[in-house]
């Protein structure tokens, strides 16, 4: 072992690896841009994340309070005052949209952050160390893999009470199996690289193979994995909502429909109360889904025909 | 046609015939649970959102199953419509108390049968009110638990004697069960016994329960208080509010209960529609836990009856009436606590108007500051902030948006609330362990106001935790106390009603509850197909689901005709021939494009 | 398929349900301690009387008692009483099974079949406008939440065209027998049935599509065609059946799922099957009930599962052998 290693050799060594990743990134978004689904699924996502975080200036968090719109008319048709029409406590559909979004799109990243640091973990592990590790986490993926979410959400909600939190667990807990497989079978693939063994028979560590190795050659589709789940999360977040295992407080797409069909918009005709938050919910998940497959297609070039 | 288009042709065609098993076995599975009905024209459907829990008295909870019991069964004695007073029913007479006050006779009808052809005695009467009490039923416990004694001196006569004097006889709410039929249950058993073939001796008799579906009556035509004008009446179950009304309006049922305000306008236009907003006696309030008693870690603030008071005045009631029910109910006053309206106490002496500055002012006056600056008030002398706890049930389509309104005025006030949305068996135990500082919930008062009464009695605060006590505010006040002690054993009407009045008047002024609103159950129904409902009580309540018989004694079919779209039957047959149409039109343009593919 | 295959996959369901058994005990025992509570759903009685119905349920036990015993019970197929009714909660799911299973079937069949052809037809005719717009659809359709385009179904064909009923399996007056009871039977299952079936051919049709184009790119494709076969008939012959086999492993093995995921569509629809009874049961806290339907549809993902490993064994001789 070197005593004291040189620093400038330190960094020098870390600015090649920065600047190959840097590289690297931009190769990946070079292909990316030629994608047009790609690039249609980031210009939708960009435009519903700027409405989400620019929600205080769109319109006061005070349209929310119910006490505040109490004068507002009920059920009003959309119109330069009320641009998506008013729900049936009077508030701006408009209102509630883009600060909907935010608690959507925020369940959506929380439970596949979950998800997917769950299963990245577990497929990590279980690929890397193999035997019976391997065997044990394996039983347990295919076990959870069996429990459907809906059902799954329904007793975890009536036995605890409603809540964000509750529901970002539920979905986080349900949806990381199918990762995890998926990243098994990755890392398997990587340890079995040349340049794998060869680190190996140079007697690299354990977290250096994994944090050196597996984990740069893995991370890739980890991301796109991440992509992909984030709409899954958002479908299953309005679906318990509108179920009402939600907050009814926390005012989402979901909870924003569940209120839509709760007080009658569909047979009053109040297409307006419930056409904003659905498309939102269809567009979001459309959009990341296109960025994930076409993140699929440049990350892994096999799938470029399909 | 090539190969390939004819086995496209033959897929269509398995397609086709998939679907019509398919349609045939979905009518299997139901045909096989449907009862015969002879003559539909004369049987009042009526579409209700809540289905019947158990028909067994002793284990069913909801309105549904009393409805389903009150046709089946009749009680001792009935309630008028009008006034809701004591008449007779299996009993020829309405007693009064004998001189000592504790002894009450009744002598019954002869001409009683149970719907299975046997006679009905007094032998019944008293196999039902002692398994009643002995087994303590609990819909029922609470009016014959005091029965030291039931007895039958001869075949027609029964007598009652109490341990005290009970202000709340001669009526009875208790439905007279078939000795026959309940001796064969065995106390074990009791629990888990469908009661699915009722047997009574009701104006209705059951001839068919689906859970989920429906549950279907015919008439007794031989009703000893005259036969039903109607040849039955189905419940059909409908559980959202869209395919309810729908229902309505397309002809498929006659009428509705517990419609949603929003729909209930577009059916007050409907020239076909008859529609009622009734008063059932209940009412939704805010709780407070007002803190007496030993459990409980409530925020000492409600302890102050001047915080409870600036809370009153913080919320507007008028508000939730017009946005949370759309206008269809009245403001709540104090708690009501009988279904007849001789027991209100309405108007209330100095109600408390809404009114944000005064309420703010009465805070201030009495102490509590936002010391800090961060929009909350802390207790008189800084420390613990007014941050409250608030319960709200998630079954209820009301107390959602109630929460909602009520957080933003409290937040106007300097109160913070953190609301949380349980189940209603969660909220049991909170408000039991008085973990909480707010909590929504709704009474439905009997047609006695002692129950209600004692709710909010000192002996019903809760001592443990989970120790089965009603005293959900826990509220105690000695003059309360005194007063229902008083007319728990008054046997004068006039006297006692002063009593029970002064008593909600206590109540309101010292602000455990702030009674937000009686919401009105919304009832339709179409008068081109029946008439003749009767509102119990009269005017005023609810044109069905009153558990009382009397909703339905006149109800007859109009002359109209129910002429079941035709016409639609007609569009679906061509709809269905223009979706093969369209199908085979697909099958053929494959065909050819395939054709196409071959020449290049 | 040798016997050993069949035998290990059997073997690992009947572990997996085992596990989904213990699982479910758990759920609602460790989390939710005093179910006695929802027996009385917010009524307050006596302490006595809590202590009766305590011992009614079996709940004044020890927990390791009421483990076997709910095993024993489980086992005999005896899941309990629901608190809702006083019925068995087999005799509730019984009642309930056969709508959804209809429902369920039929649209299933539908939307393979379509989401089959649709993929087969993109496949083979790759960038034409079709392709486009049936993988635009298909997108289109995954990323909608199945109840939301039920609640536009709704709106269109029930409310605003009056086509269609708003909801439940046939009309209450209808009459019980003949061709016009069918025909409102087949009215009122139409709006359920096609939103569950846009719902899921579009990710039949993307799977169909794939993996077509994955055989499509093999190699005896390629001879097949060398050697001069017409397209339609290498099509038919031999690139369809062998794209089938991913397709229909991912129709069966969502098939467990379907039968869950329908719980929101048939709230909008107020379809009378297991959605409805679980939404019933959540809104009477109906503790043994619900987990008797989480039992079911557990169970159903594992049937399902089986299913698919067996069927995919069958029809890929590779892991015939294996």
């Amino acid at each position: 072992m070197t005593v004291a290693p040189p620093t400038a050799r330190k960094t020098s060594g870390r600015a090649i690896v920065r600047a190959r990743r840097r590289k690297a990134v931009a190769k990946v978004w070079a292909t990316y841009r030629r994608s047009p689904q790609g690039m249609v699924g980031l210009v939708v996502l960009v435009v519903i994340v700027v409405l989400a975080l620019a929600a205080p200036l769109l319109s006061s968090s005070k349209g929310l309070d119910v006490t505040y719109t109490s004068k507002n008319p009920q059920f009003a048709h959309p119109s330069l005052k009320f641009l998506f029409g008013t729900d049936d406590l009077g508030r701006s559909v408009w209102t509630l949209f883009i600060w909907g979004a935010r608690i959507s799109l925020f369940v959506g990243l929380a439970a596949t952050i979950i998800a997917v640091g769950l299963g990245a973990g577990v497929g990590v592990i279980a690929g890397y160390a193999g035997g019976r590790t391997e065997a044990v986490l394996m039983r347990i993926t295919e076990f959870f893999l069996v429990i459907p979410f809906i059902p799954f959400a329904v007793v975890l909600a009536s036995v605890l009470h409603r809540s964000l939190t509750n529901i970002i667990l539920v979905i986080g807990i349900t949806s990381w199996p199918g990762t995890a497989r998926l990243i098994r079978a990755q890392v398997l693939s990587v340890k079995e690289r040349l340049y794998v063994d060869r680190s190996r028979a140079l007697g690299a560590g354990h977290w250096h193979l994994v944090s050196r190795h597996i984990l740069p050659n893995v991370m890739p589709l980890i991301f796109a994995n991440l992509t992909l789940t984030v709409p899954i999360a958002i479908l299953s977040e309005s679906t318990l909502s509108f179920l009402g295992l939600g907050d009814p407080l926390r005012i989402s797409w979901g909870v924003i429909l569940q209120n839509a069909f709760q007080s009658d918009a569909v047979s009053l005709h109040a297409w307006w109360y419930y056409l904003a938050p659905g498309l939102g919910i269809i567009f979001v998940a459309l959009a990341f889904t296109m960025c994930g497959r076409a993140l699929e297609e440049v990350l892994d070039p096999r799938l470029k025909d399909i | 046609m090539s190969g390939k288009g004819r086995r496209l042709g033959v897929a269509a065609i398995t397609l086709g015939i998939v679907l019509s098993l398919a349609a045939a076995g979905a009518v299997q599975a139901t045909a096989a649970t449907t009862t015969t009905t002879k003559g539909k024209s004369s049987i009042l459907t009526i579409g209700v959102k809540q289905d019947i829990d158990s028909l067994n008295p002793y284990t069913g909870v909801t309105v549904a199953s009393y409805e389903a019991w009150t046709l089946g069964y009749d009680t001792l004695l009935n309630l008028s419509a009008d006034g809701l007073k004591p008449i007779p029913e299996l009993a020829t007479n309405v007693p009064t108390a004998a001189a000592d006050g504790l002894t009450w006779t009744y002598h019954l009808r002869k001409d009683v049968k149970w719907s299975d052809g046997t006679p009905f005695t007094a032998d019944d009467v008293v196999y039902t009110l002692k398994r009643m009490r002995d087994e303590e039923w609990s819909n029922f416990v609470t009016f014959v638990s005091g029965f030291k004694s039931i007895t039958a001196p001869d075949k027609y006569t029964v007598v009652i004697k109490t341990d005290k004097p009970d202000p709340r006889l001669p009526y009875i709410p208790a439905y007279i069960l078939q000795k026959k039929q309940w001796s064969a249950i065995s106390t074990k058993d009791v629990g888990s016994f469908s009661n699915n073939k009722l047997i009574g001796t009701g104006p209705f008799r059951l001839t068919g329960f689906k859970k989920g579906q429906f549950v279907k009556f015919v008439a007794n035509k031989d009703y000893f208080g005259g036969a039903p004008k109607i040849d039955g009446i189905t419940f059909q179950l409908y559980t959202n509010d869209e395919a309810l009304v729908g229902a309505l309006k397309n002809g498929d049922i006659d009428a509705a209960n517990d419609l949603p305000a929003n729909l209930f306008k577009t059916l007050k236009a409907n020239p076909a529609m008859t529609t009622a907003q009734a008063d059932d006696g209940s009412f939704n309030m805010l709780t407070m836990n007002t803190g007496s008693g030993s459990v409980g870690n409530g925020n000492p603030a409600l302890k102050d009856k001047r915080v409870r008071v600036a809370i009153a005045h913080a919320i507007d009631k008028q508000t939730l009436v017009d946005r949370v029910l759309k206008g269809y109910g009245k403001v709540g006053q104090s708690m009501n606590v009988a279904l007849a309206p001789k027991w209100d106490l309405v108007p209330v002496k100095n109600p408390y108007k809404f009114d944000i500055p005064l309420a703010n002012k009465i805070l201030d006056q009495a102490g509590y500051k936002d010391t800090n600056g961060d929009g909350v008030r802390e207790m008189p002398g800084g420390g613990q902030p007014l941050k409250f706890r608030y319960d709200i049930r998630s079954g209820s389509s009301l107390e959602a948006p109630d929460a909602q309104f009520i957080k933003g005025w409290m937040k106007q006030i300097g109160i913070e609330v953190d609301v949380t949305v349980v189940s209603e068996d969660q909220l049991t135990p909170i408000e039991n362990a008085g973990t909480f500082e707010f909590a929504t919930w709704a009474w439905t008062p009997f047609n006695d106001p002692d129950a209600q009464l004692s709710y909010l009695t000192c002996a019903q605060v809760p001592k443990a935790a989970d120790d089965g006590s009603y005293n959900d505010a826990f509220y105690c006040n000695p003059a309360y106390d005194k007063l229902y002690n008083a007319q728990r054993s008054e046997l004068n009407e006039t006297k006692r009603i002063a009593e029970v009045k002064e008593m909600q008047q206590i109540f309101y002024d010292d602000a455990p509850y702030v009674v937000m609103f009686r919401a009105s159950t919304l009832q339709a129904y179409n008068h081109d197909r029946f008439t003749g409902f009767t509102p119990v009580p009269n005017p005023g309540g609810p044109i069905m689901y009153a558990a009382d018989y009397f909703n339905y004694a006149n109800v007859k079919p109009a002359g109209g005709s129910s002429g079941s779209g035709a016409s639609t039957a007609v569009l679906i047959v061509v709809g269905i021939v223009v979706a093969l149409g369209i199908i085979i039109a697909l099958v053929m343009m494959m065909t050819r494009r395939r054709s196409a593919d071959l020449r290049d | 398929m040798s016997l050993r295959f069949v035998g290990r996959k059997v073997v690992g369901s009947i572990l997996s349900l085992i596990a989904v058994i213990i699982f479910n005990f758990f759920l609602f025992r460790i989390v939710k301690s005093d179910p006695v509570g929802s027996l009385l759903r917010g009524r307050n009685v006596p302490p006595d009387v809590k202590a009766r119905l305590r011992h009614q349920f079996g709940l004044d036990k020890s927990k390791i008692d009421q483990f076997w015993l709910y095993m024993r019970q489980t086992a005999r197929g005896n899941l309990g009483v629901s608190i809702q009714s006083g019925r068995p909660v087999t005799e509730d799911i019984g009642n309930s099974l056969w709508p959804t299973i209809w429902l369920v079937g039929l649209s299933t069949v539908l939307s393979t079949i379509i989401g089959l052809l649709m993929g087969i037809k993109s496949a083979w005719q790759r960038n034409s406008w079709f392709d486009r717009l049936s993988t635009g659809v298909s997108m289109f359709t995954y990323a909608t939440p199945d109840f939301f385009l039920g609640i536009l179904l709704l709106a269109f064909f029930a409310f605003t065209l009056k086509l269609l009923p708003t909801g439940g399996i046939e009309s209450p007056t209808g009459s019980t027998g003949g061709i016009s009871h069918l025909i409102d039977q087949a009215k009122h299952l139409a709006l359920p049935c096609l939103t569950l079936t846009i719902g899921y051919m579009g990710e039949y049709a993307i799977v169909m599509r794939s993996s077509l184009l994955e055989v499509m790119g093999e190699d005896f494709l390629k001879v097949a065609r060398a050697r001069g076969l017409r397209d339609a008939l290498v099509r038919r012959r031999h690139a369809v059946p062998n794209a089938m086999l991913p397709t229909v492993t991912l129709v069966t093995l969502n098939l467990g799922f379907v039968l869950s995921g329908a719980i929101a569509v048939e709230t909008v629809f107020s379809w009378p099957g297991l959605g409805q009874l679980t939404e019933t049961a959540v809104h009477n806290q109906d503790f043994p009930l619900l987990q008797g339907l989480f039992l079911i549809f557990t169970a159903a993902v594992i049937l399902a599962n089986l299913v698919s490993d067996l069927l995919y064994g069958y029809l890929d001789p590779r892991v015939r052998v294996g």
